[in-house]
């Protein structure tokens, strides 16, 4: 299904690709960071470590030391207490590094949104290499984003913009026609 | 100028400069001038001391004098033969770079009477010393160990408005007088058959006492000079004196002064009771084990202190056994008359005298910047000094990886030396004393690796980390002149370790007079000649090289008749610096293939390093107070405090302390029995002045009646 | 106790999935992606059913100036922002949007979480109205 995706998220899914699998083969570690999420995200993620699932059987493993990691996974809207935490987390891992934005929360702010609390999403504080959806995200679309995230499985999400001609004029009362009519 | 006699005059200039320290320190008016002079007069006659010692050492003839005097037991007289040269030259080389570095200790530090005091102590003290290796016969040697043994405790004394220091120097006076009585009974035993007092005439004595009697003469040098030197378990001076003392009378005790008690040890054993007849085997015996068990005792105490310099006086402790093992296994070969490899033990015992007397004074000298400038000597409250006292840190480092026998420092080739000479010891046949030697080897080996813990311990809580406390982290660089003592002495550190052959033939020629066999063809061949010898390989690959550039004798050798062992010193010191050099070129080769980038230290995200996420030296070490606790007998006392509130922080607290070696199990006891013993004739002391003067009268009474008699 | 777990192992064999290497289906009932039919949506009558139920907004509606005059409706759903609670499928008059079990939802940009749909006014360049144009698949 590599043909449904357009030209744009290609080139990036193969950037990505040659970015890490050249260097991280078969064997990947993890330090996961909790940016402030409400631990449904990590519920899911310790089923990885089950005999269900075993992500170990893949080459992937968690480690505790950022100096170790060669991803970072985070979870969370990125709270303001631990944005700085979270960025020195991603200065200490050695390059080559990937980071992973797991579940709503972190991938776009979830419930939570951008406020006076939150960053709204990890990708306003790092470089983000991929976004896992999801609230939670099950352990299936977790090991999708990983493998993902290593070039061992191909994208299936696209996004695109859909134009659609009505026939007939437009007869919704938008916001901004109310406005222009309170005006007039 | 006749350069043979420049020794001589040195040696008598040495005298004058002393005199002249102690008339400036009683003229000069300001406190920088007294200490400035006092100082420079006793580094000027450290200078001296240390040429005429190594003149002496190095072939020029050996300079003396004799007073005549009326007095009944002969002439006063002085003589630098060969061990007598040896020390002083110790001496000379420690106390030098110790007076230099007063100067900048004392500055600001107490008011013109103290300092003249100091001034006019310190001259003396070093002229105590010095008169106690020159002298060549027992009167002056008494009446000179006396005077040092008092002098060191006014020294020691120095900060005396603290209840500690006076505690601490008048327990180091009670102990070493309690030696004392030792050494003036075994100088009256050889009296008493001799006749006069000088050495030779001693020695003469020696030789026609009867076996017991010599064994008795044995056994009182040893407890007596082992008083001062520190030897268990008569070293509860040591830890209490060296940190209540300023840290250069530190240093001097602990370089030097308790030398002075292995000084008295070999002119007993190998000057005196060495004469004809057989050496009973057991001396070396008792010596090697003493030794060996101090070592491990004082090191294992060592590694647990929190203060710096109840450390380092605990490695004192350690040292001094290491020394006395090497005297045993020395004595222990000679009475199998193995005489060759009794030669190489003196050697290496000696070559251990002399690194220690520089490392620990410079590792004394280090301490005492570190509390001049931060007030405190506990480790717990240090750290963090590196970025502060660059220099100091350096210069103690150093002195704690030759501590530690690491190459190419002095500690590596005397330690090398002692053990490689311990294992020699399968050419023994008595089978018992191959296991004591085999044991104690162990116990030494093991020492030595405690002693690296303990030293690095101590060089990273103390130097590394963050600071601790409000007063760490104001820390200043030591001034010039403690700079500058420092320096001399660490040089010495690297000059010793890299150029062992030139100190070797030195001690050689001690251990020929004394022992009567010259070991140096074996111990440092003159290899790189054009006569190799049996070690031509070594020959094509190292003296080829640098022929004409290093020392002709370039190998340290130990050769047994079975075999032989090597090692270079000067060569691994050039090997190590050619190895750093092709390191640091293939770093800077492959430079261009990665990527650089410097961050902080990972601690977890958080936002501020604080000291108290730093090792500390409790935690360091109690994984060995734990392996050793049924030695120790720690206490240990953990308390959770509840908190006031369930959701509240509460308090634990963590008590941990042991007690000094012996304290219950020996001290006590027999203090409570000498109370005892000594409970009916209290009366005698009453403090009656009246009863005093009636004692005198009594006494020149009975004296007047006994002469009529 | 090592020989019961032996015996347990041999009797419930190998669970370990394997995904990747196969598919693996799960339940209908379980909620992956919503989708969205274009063709049934009402949204440019005025019905913002979906967008008041959902609770992270996902789904909004705007309006996009396209030219002078002419302003477009627009529907944008965020995966990103998705919860997957179902509420818009049960909300939508038309049933327009339908909840899959698609649980492959990872993407390297996020843009590729971000479906748009545009409900522009007719015009009169050509003759087909009421078709769908869009520059993209139905995903």
């Amino acid at each position: 299904m590599a043909d449904m995706l357009d030209s744009a998220t290609r080139e990036a899914g193969e950037r990505l690709k040659t970015k890490v699998q050249r260097l991280f083969g078969h064997s990947l570690h993890i330090r996961h960071v909790d940016a402030g999420s409400c631990n449904a995200c990590e519920s899911e993620i310790k089923l990885l470590l089950n005999p269900y699932y075993d992500i170990q059987r893949l080459g992937i493993f968690f480690t505790t030391s950022p100096r170790h990691a060669d991803l970072l996974l985070v979870t969370g809207p990125v709270t303001r207490a631990m944005v700085d935490p979270l960025r020195q987390t991603y200065e200490a891992m050695p390059d080559p590094r990937l980071v992973v934005a797991v579940g709503a929360c972190a991938c776009s702010g979830g419930i939570f949104g951008p406020s006076a609390f939150s960053q709204g999403g990890v990708e306003h504080v790092l470089p983000v290499d991929v976004f896992i959806p999801g609230c939670p995200p099950s352990p299936l679309t977790l090991i999708h984003g990983l493998l993902l995230a290593l070039g061992r499985v191909e994208q299936r999400m696209q996004g695109h913009t859909r134009r659609i001609k009505m026939g007939r004029p437009l007869s919704v009362i938008t916001p901004s026609m109310q406005e222009k009519e309170a005006q007039s | 100028m006749n350069w043979n006699l420049f020794p001589t005059f040195a040696f008598w200039t040495m005298f004058a400069l002393y005199a002249l320290g102690v008339a400036l320190a009683l003229l000069m008016r300001r406190e920088r001038a007294i200490t400035i002079a006092a100082a420079l007069c006793a580094a000027a006659a450290g200078l001296a001391a240390l040429v005429a010692g190594v003149g002496v050492l190095a072939g020029a003839p050996a300079p003396g004098g004799a007073l005549d005097t009326n007095l009944p037991f002969g002439a006063l007289s002085l003589r630098l033969d060969m061990l007598s040269a040896f020390f002083l030259a110790v001496i000379g080389l420690v106390s030098l770079p110790v007076a230099v570095y007063s100067i900048g200790y004392l500055k600001h530090s107490a008011g013109v009477r103290r300092l003249r005091a100091f001034g006019v102590l310190i001259n003396l003290l070093l002229l105590s010393l010095v008169l106690i290796v020159a002298a060549a016969d027992a009167i002056v040697f008494l009446m000179a160990w006396e005077a040092m043994a008092f002098l060191s405790y006014l020294m020691v004394n120095f900060e005396y408005e603290e209840r500690q220091v006076i505690r601490a120097s008048f327990l180091m006076l009670a102990v070493s007088e309690l030696g004392t009585v030792g050494i003036f009974i075994a100088f009256l035993l050889l009296y008493r058959v001799a006749g006069g007092s000088g050495y030779d005439t001693l020695r003469a004595a020696a030789a026609t006492l009867s076996t017991p009697l010599r064994s008795a003469v044995f056994l009182l040098a040893f407890v007596g000079f082992g008083a001062k030197a520190g030897i268990l378990p008569l070293q509860l001076w040591l830890p209490e004196a060296h940190p209540a003392a300023p840290s250069h009378i530190s240093a001097l005790l602990s370089a030097v002064i308790i030398k002075l008690g292995i000084y008295g040890m070999l002119r007993f054993l190998l000057g005196f009771l060495l004469g004809t007849g057989a050496l009973p085997a057991w001396w070396g015996l008792v010596i090697l084990s003493v030794g060996a068990v101090t070592a491990i005792v004082g090191i294992l105490y060592s590694v647990v202190q929190d203060d710096l310099k109840r450390l380092l006086a605990y490695s004192s402790i350690e040292n001094i056994g290491i020394i006395l093992a090497g005297l045993g296994a020395a004595l222990t070969f000679y009475a199998y008359h193995l005489i060759a490899l009794a030669a190489i033990a003196a050697i290496a015992m000696l070559y251990h005298v002399l690194n220690h007397a520089v490392y620990k004074g410079l590792l004394f000298l280090g301490a005492g910047s570190v509390n001049h400038a931060t007030g405190t000597r506990k480790l717990a409250q240090l750290g963090g000094l590196i970025r502060l006292m660059p220099w100091t840190a350096l210069f103690f480092i150093v002195a704690a990886l030759a501590i530690a026998a690491v190459p190419p420092f002095n500690g590596y080739i005397s330690e090398w030396m002692l053990l490689e000479s311990l294992l020699q010891s399968f050419a023994i046949p008595d089978t018992l004393t191959k296991v004591v030697i085999a044991l104690s080897g162990a116990l030494i080996a093991l020492t030595a690796g405690i002693a690296v813990t303990s030293f690095v311990r101590a060089c990273g809580v103390t130097f590394l980390a963050l600071p601790r406390s409000k007063e760490a982290a104001a820390a200043h660089e030591a001034s010039l002149s403690m700079r500058l003592g420092m320096g001399f002495l660490a040089f010495f550190c690297l000059a010793l370790g890299v150029l062992p052959t030139f100190v070797i033939p030195a001690l050689d020629r001690v251990t020929t007079a004394l022992l009567g066999q010259s070991v140096l063809n074996q111990v440092v061949p003159p290899l790189f000649t054009n006569h190799p010898g049996d070690y031509q390989l070594l020959v094509t690959l190292g003296g080829a090289l640098f022929k004409g550039w290093l020392p002709v004798n370039g190998l340290v050798v130990i050769a047994a008749p079975a075999f032989s062992t090597i090692d270079s010193p000067s060569y691994l010191f050039l090997a190590e610096l050619l190895l750093l050099g092709l390191v640091m070129l293939a770093l800077r080769a492959i430079r261009p293939l990665g990527v650089r980038r410097s961050g902080r230290v990972w601690a977890g995200g958080i936002p501020r390093f604080e000291a108290s996420m730093t090792y500390s030296g409790l935690a360091y070490s109690n994984p060995l107070r734990i392996i050793f606790n049924s030695f120790y007998r720690s206490r240990v006392e953990s308390k959770a405090i509840a908190p006031a509130a369930r959701h509240r922080e509460g308090h634990i607290t963590y008590e941990q302390e042991i007690p000094p070696p012996f304290e219950r199990g020996v001290y006590r006891p027999l203090l409570r029995f000498g109370e005892w013993v000594t409970r009916p004739v209290r009366f005698i002391q009453s403090g009656n002045l009246n009863q005093y003067v009636f004692y005198i009268f009594l006494i020149v009474l009975i004296v007047l009646v006994l002469r009529a008699i | 106790m090592v020989f019961s777990w032996i015996r347990r192992g041999l009797r419930t064999g190998v669970l370990t999935t394997r995904y990747p290497a196969v598919q693996e289906r799960l339940p209908e009932a379980f909620r992956g992606k919503p989708i969205m039919d274009a063709s049934r949506c009402i949204a440019e009558q005025g019905c913002n059913a979906c967008v008041q139920v959902c609770l992270p907004d996902a789904l909004s509606l705007q309006t996009v100036v396209e030219s002078a005059g002419n302003e477009a409706t627009q529907l944008v759903l965020d995966y990103a922002r998705c919860v997957a609670c179902g509420l818009c499928v049960s909300a939508c008059p038309q049933q327009a949007l339908r909840m899959t079990n698609e649980y492959e939802l990872a993407a390297s940009r996020r843009e590729d979480l971000r479906m748009v749909t545009l409900f522009a006014p007719p015009d009169t360049s050509d003759g087909e109205n009421g078709k769908e144009e869009n520059n993209g698949r139905y995903a």
